[in-house]
């Protein structure tokens, strides 16, 4: 195979991989013993832990407080294995990961970045997930 | 009749609003705190049946307020912790200082109402 064939075959799995949906609330939902009230009520409360981690961890970043962002992220942990948010969930276990072994604040400053640039599109995608469901409902 | 009452301490306010949900539907009491702070104050003047515990919470551990409620408080009320790192010594110590029980993370709800009950009747036979 050619570079060039290779180059497209990339390009088209990365598609694939950004198209492929990344949050599913179904399980959440069973949970929430099907009331959707308290899964809205849930993802307010994600939508905030998440701005609260972002923040948090911006700060920390500056300090360099490597085991205040391991705190964080571990925190963010379980918020985000509730949610089955595993793209945002692989990159807080490798920040934290990060803190807790060779502490290298330039992958760390990498790995935040991923995850704001990874968020907005998780955001869209809880929204359009959760309206959905509610119509589902109605 | 009285309701149990229950404690619960975790941070992760999402977990707490879905576990509050749950137990409060199977008829307990729930009071949810969210740091060592609140639980301590809340201990001075309330008494629950039972406390179910995050291990990772700011100011006072999970492990920390199984020492506090056996040796300060002098209490054996029933504790559960709960936690999403499995670090063994955690738990053994946990256990060691007087807790009942311990539930990893991600918790199923119906396995953590079961695991309650269990507690509390043990407490009661």
């Amino acid at each position: 195979m050619d570079i060039e064939t290779k180059t497209e075959v990339v390009k088209k799995k990365g598609k694939e991989f950004d198209t492929h949906p990344k949050v599913n609330l179904t399980c959440i939902l069973e949970e929430c013993m099907g009331q959707v009230v308290l899964l809205e009520e849930l993802v307010r409360l994600f939508k905030q832990n998440i701005l609260e981690f972002l923040g948090n961890i911006r700060v920390r970043l500056q300090a360099q407080d490597y085991q205040g962002i391991a705190f964080a992220c571990h925190k963010i942990k379980s918020c985000l294995r509730m949610m089955q948010i595993h793209s945002l969930l692989e990159i807080a276990e490798q920040m934290e990961r990060v803190c807790k072994t060779d502490k290298d604040l330039k992958h760390l400053e990498f790995l935040y970045t991923q995850f704001l640039e990874e968020y907005p599109g998780i955001d869209e995608q809880v929204d359009s997930e959760l309206l959905a469901l509610k119509n589902n409902q109605s | 009749m009285n309701k149990r009452k229950i404690l619960l301490a975790e941070d992760d306010e999402m977990l707490g609003s879905l576990l509050t949900y749950w137990l409060e539907k199977e008829g307990y009491d729930v009071a949810l705190k969210s740091n060592g702070q609140e639980v301590k104050k809340y201990l001075e003047i309330e008494m629950p049946d039972t406390i179910i515990s995050d291990i990772m919470m700011p100011y006072l551990s999970g492990i920390e307020l199984v020492d506090f409620v056996r040796n300060d408080l002098k209490s054996n009320l029933p504790i559960l912790l709960i936690s999403a790192a499995s670090n063994d010594e955690n738990i053994l110590n946990a256990f060691e200082l007087g807790a009942n029980d311990f539930l990893s993370k991600p918790i199923s709800p119906p396995e953590l109402l079961v695991r309650v009950a269990r507690v509390m009747n043990q407490m009661t036979v």
